[in-house]
């Protein structure tokens, strides 16, 4: 991609920083407060494997502020590529995300990073959090990408440990916690820079029942108390009671939508 | 405003987030990273050993060529005594200014088997050997010693020593007074104890087997070699009759020992170009065991100019640690080299500096894959640890038949 990039503008770090974009492309289609925060529109993603393997077919969703949609389907239907697309972990064969009026496809590499550091969250399966820093600083991470003072991060670290209750363990390493602590601690982590939309890829999929449980009605309250936008993919049906919209996927399409409008 | 000041305070501001990360990985992953530093340590006090080598070694042929290494304009050797036609000969020769009748012997010491010249007394006071303590031999029974010789014998200017020769059967021997050191490896003079001619040959009934012979002028050496050649074609003179002159093949010989010096820079690059492959081959190995954590690094916001900096800063520290290891191991080395072996190092503050600067383009040309392959790869290849390829958005890379890393 490189190559398409525009003029290298300047790394800025922090809230209303510029993002990137390619060369005579707006990048902004005039957001509306009201309009989806989240768009996929007609995604679809090929996998050039043998003879080629459709992981996402022509797949449109749109995401409304504050909403918690619940991602099912069983294992390989494309929901997990579908999150990867939504959150621009990877590019779309076909098709267009915009998330508050910005369109990837506009977007260089780098400005994607920067639209993931300000405005999307991420919790993954295995957790994710990195092995050489403390839970503490894990979560300040993202907080140091954006430029924010050192008492800002501590007291937002403090803030978002104590809200997942692990400030106890603050200083503890990855390694020294269990897969529900960790999965806690990687929840304050994707929380971290107050990120429009959180996508979580199988967040309960590594945890026994009862920590699987926590963490979705953990992601429901930040959903309920910060109105923060959450698309969580499971293969477990019994979270869809937490759910605004559930989203059933097979063989990469769509099949059904429960509860809204698709 | 894009300036070079706003990429400055972007610079920074990359550097003050990555830092902390740099750090703890070089805690974290000490092993992988102390190989690194031991590649750079090894290239350093590698190259710091070859220059000081070098340098003491091109101080050493500065002196030789000079062109009072030969004690005359030719020297006339022989394996038995010359006799006195030959001298009688070379001085009537036309051509010759001067013959000086000189002897060479290889006599048992108390330091040692050792070859002593023996040498027209004015020829020794001459500027042609360099002494580094006490004066030349103006006497019989004084003697002048290699300078290397006498350290490792603990022999200095004052003390005494015993020389022996065996000759059809008979002990003959004597004793001198060390009364100065030289320096001399290479050259005519190299590794031969000095005394003067008649008192050598005296105190061992020797012969002259050696002739110094100066030309009348310069351009004349060669008539007086072809003279001498012709001497012993004629059988006029006795047999092992040779002649050493600056062009000598003898002498060209010795010329030939600046050929080590390529050897050497040959060594020195071929340890920088095993140390950057050790590097590569560890940061790249660094990179494979690191896939997921640079993709949680880039899920979470870093761009590639963050990463690069990360992976950079990582290897800079420990290439400077690298670095100064191999400072303070070739230091050491230089140190016992020059005290309990013959050689002689002179380490330089340029050969240091240059060795700083090499071995960070080693480690930035080692780096130089990991990172384009951390650039060019998506998150998601780098989250679920799939093959990386420096062309990622090519149909073989998505195919991932083909290799990759």
């Amino acid at each position: 991609m490189s190559d398409r990039l525009a003029t290298g503008r300047p790394a800025a770090r922090g809230h209303g920083e510029s993002y990137g974009y390619l060369k005579g492309k707006r990048v902004s289609e005039g957001y509306q407060p009201g309009d989806p925060i989240l768009r996929g529109i007609n995604l679809t993603k090929k996998f050039l494997v043998g003879d080629g393997v459709v992981a996402v077919r022509e797949v449109t969703l749109d995401v409304m502020p504050g909403e918690f949609i619940l991602v099912i389907g069983p294992s390989g239907c494309g929901k997990s590529t579908l999150l990867s697309l939504l959150g621009g972990l990877d590019r779309p064969t076909g098709g267009e995300v915009i998330l508050e009026g910005r369109k990837y496809s506009r977007l260089d590499e780098n400005g994607l990073a920067r639209l993931r550091r300000t405005s999307v969250g991420f919790v993954f399966q295995f957790f994710n959090l990195l092995g050489d820093l403390t839970a503490a600083e894990n979560v300040a991470l993202p907080m140091r990408l954006i430029g924010l003072t050192d008492e800002e991060i501590h007291r937002r670290t403090e803030d978002l440990l104590g809200a997942v209750g692990m400030l106890e363990r603050a200083n503890h390493s990855p390694y020294e916690l269990s897969g529900g602590e960790q999965q806690r601690v990687a929840a304050a982590r994707a929380l971290a820079n107050q990120p429009k939309v959180v996508l979580a890829d199988e967040p309960t999929g590594n945890l026994d029942r009862k920590n699987g449980l926590e963490v979705i009605k953990l992601f429901k309250r930040f959903n309920a108390e910060r109105r923060q936008t959450f698309v969580v993919v499971t293969h477990d049906r019994t979270f869809a009671e937490f759910a605004d919209r559930v989203v059933h996927m097979e063989d990469g399409r769509v099949i059904k939508v429960e509860g809204g409008a698709a | 405003m894009v300036g070079p000041g706003s990429n400055l305070r972007a610079n920074w501001e990359r550097l003050r987030v990555v830092r902390p990360l740099a750090l703890r990985s070089l805690r974290t992953r000490w092993t992988g990273n102390g190989l690194i530093a031991l590649a750079v340590a090894l290239s350093v006090t590698v190259f710091i050993l070859f220059s000081a080598y070098f340098a003491a070694t091109q101080q050493a042929v500065a002196r030789r060529v000079k062109p009072l290494d030969l004690p005359g304009d030719l020297v006339v050797r022989s394996t038995a005594p010359l006799g006195g036609g030959v001298l009688t000969a070379l001085a009537r020769q036309a051509d010759v200014r001067t013959v000086r009748p000189a002897v060479s012997a290889r006599l048992l010491t108390t330091f040692g088997e050792t070859d002593v010249l023996g040498l027209d007394p004015a020829l020794l006071a001459s500027n042609q050997v360099t002494l580094t303590a006490g004066r030349a031999p103006a006497a019989a029974g004084e003697i002048m010693l290699p300078a290397e010789t006498a350290a490792r014998a603990g022999l200095k200017p004052g003390d005494v020593v015993g020389l022996s020769r065996v000759a059809d059967g008979q002990v003959t021997g004597a004793q001198a007074v060390v009364v100065g050191l030289g320096q001399s490896r290479f050259g005519y003079f190299a590794g031969q104890a000095l005394m003067a001619a008649d008192g050598l040959m005296t105190a061992f009934a020797l012969e002259p087997n050696v002739a110094v012979v100066q030309a009348d002028e310069a351009d004349n050496v060669f008539k007086v070699q072809r003279f001498v050649e012709n001497l012993t074609g004629s059988g006029a003179a006795t047999a092992g009759l040779r002649v050493v002159t600056a062009r000598s093949p003898e002498t060209m010989a010795r010329s030939l020992v600046g050929g080590v010096f390529s050897s050497g820079r040959l060594a020195v690059l071929l340890a920088y170009i095993f140390a950057t492959l050790g590097v590569l081959n560890v940061i790249l190995l660094s990179f494979l065991q690191r896939k997921r954590p640079l993709g949680v690094l880039k899920a979470l916001g870093f761009d590639n100019d963050d990463l690069q900096a990360y992976l950079l800063l990582e290897g800079t520290l420990m290439a400077v640690i690298g670095l100064l290891a191999g400072m303070i191991a070739s230091g050491v080395l230089i140190r016992a080299f020059n005290r309990y072996t013959a050689s002689s190092f002179l380490a330089s503050a340029g050969s240091v500096v240059t060795a700083a600067v090499l071995s960070l383009a080693l480690l930035y040309v080692a780096s130089w894959l990991p990172i384009t392959l951390t650039r060019r790869a998506s998150v998601n290849a780098l989250l679920q640890n799939r093959r990386v390829y420096l062309d990622s958005t090519s149909a073989c890379a998505q195919c991932g038949r083909c290799g990759g890393f």
